[in-house]
């Protein structure tokens, strides 16, 4: 019974350890961002993480948005502290003309 | 003219302009330029992964900004787009639009009601569009919107006023800022609302679709302070029999 139970420094359960962890983050998670699926493979779950995968490459200017996780406002200042989990929803949004 | 007072802000003009619809935005710059305006209207909409989300940069002027909850149908899409719009542009001033229809854009009044109430606990400087209805401005005005905004007909109709009578009724019934915010077709629809003492008008469609929207603007513009200029300097009462202005007295004979 002893020898069942989890140690994590046994060096078993150290590669098989490392084995789910390096599995749970090479593996790609799904994401509704502003109505659409889009997949990443994050190596950090914070939110701000995934914003600036999302604008990456698209010339967009972080300052210029705002975001809402799951139909909440996360202000700038709480992106890289709030965590995100698969097939959340998330708004990214910019001033428009507007009448 | 004399100024305008909001939020404890001071401004010289009393025409609030919209930004959409216009040709592009070398126009658009030069329509808000030549109308004067002070502040400008502006939404919240999702990135454009493709396209151009560098809006408020190309806007030239510096101005005050009056993000509106266009679109929203539901308390909580109204809700979650104001507090977007503070956090991008940094101001607590809302422009609370809760539309009930897609055809004619009308607002719904009971779920706008609820939802100013819990805008202002938010924090948020509510400018409330809604029906020509003076009860409910004067419920909303009393509920602590900084302005209530009544439509004299539907948004972008370009039909003018509809009720006049209703538009006295409600400046007769509040005492707080009141503009109007849809449905003006021309710039003499503008100084109607002005000469009956509404403190300003919000005006998009009538110049962005015009065929020269640059002049358009100016031609609201002083069509805004002209309706000001007479209301304050208070318009003659009206009478349904004639009344001479040119003395009889001294006539050379009666003929």
């Amino acid at each position: 019974m002893l020898k069942k139970s989890i140690s994590f420094f046994h060096p078993r359960d150290l590669i098989y350890n490392f084995f789910v962890y390096s599995k749970t983050m090479n593996t790609e998670k799904n994401f509704l961002i502003n109505g659409l699926n889009y997949k990443y493979r994050l190596t950090n779950f914070q939110l701000s993480c995934l914003i600036e995968k999302f604008i990456e490459k698209k010339g967009i200017d972080s300052s210029n948005i705002a975001v809402a996780l799951n139909e909440t406002l996360v202000k700038k200042s709480e992106w890289n502290k709030t965590k995100i989990s698969e097939n959340d929803r998330i708004e990214i949004v910019v001033p428009f003309a507007g009448g | 003219m004399d100024k305008l007072f909001i939020d404890g802000i001071s401004f010289e003009s009393r025409l609030i302009m919209g930004t959409s619809l216009f040709p592009n935005i070398d126009i658009l710059n030069k329509s808000l330029e030549k109308s004067g305006s002070e502040i400008i209207t502006m939404a919240v909409r999702r990135l454009n992964v493709s396209g151009d989300n560098d809006f408020i940069k190309q806007v030239k002027k510096k101005f005050r900004f009056l993000p509106n909850t266009a679109g929203c149908f539901t308390k909580k899409e109204a809700i979650l787009t104001a507090e977007l719009a503070r956090e991008l542009l940094q101001t607590n001033w809302i422009k609370l639009e809760l539309i009930s229809d897609e055809e004619m854009l009308l607002p719904d009044p009971i779920e706008l009601f609820e939802t100013c109430k819990e805008l202002i606990k938010k924090g948020f400087k509510v400018f409330a569009y809604c029906s020509d209805d003076p009860i409910l401005c004067k419920r909303l005005e009393d509920e602590g919107c900084v302005s209530v905004m009544p439509l004299v007909s539907p948004i972008g109709s370009g039909l003018g006023i509809r009720n006049e009578h209703n538009l006295e009724l409600i400046r007769k019934m509040c005492s707080g800022l009141i503009f109007v915010d849809a449905g003006i077709g021309q710039p003499s629809d503008a100084s109607k609302i002005m000469e009956l003492g509404f403190d300003g008008v919000l005006l998009n469609s009538s110049v962005a679709r015009s065929l020269d929207p640059p002049t358009m603007a100016e031609a609201m513009k002083l069509a805004v302070a002209s309706g000001r200029l007479g209301f304050k300097s208070g318009l003659i009462e009206k009478s349904k029999l004639a009344l001479n202005s040119t003395t009889f007295k001294g006539k050379i004979s009666n003929f």
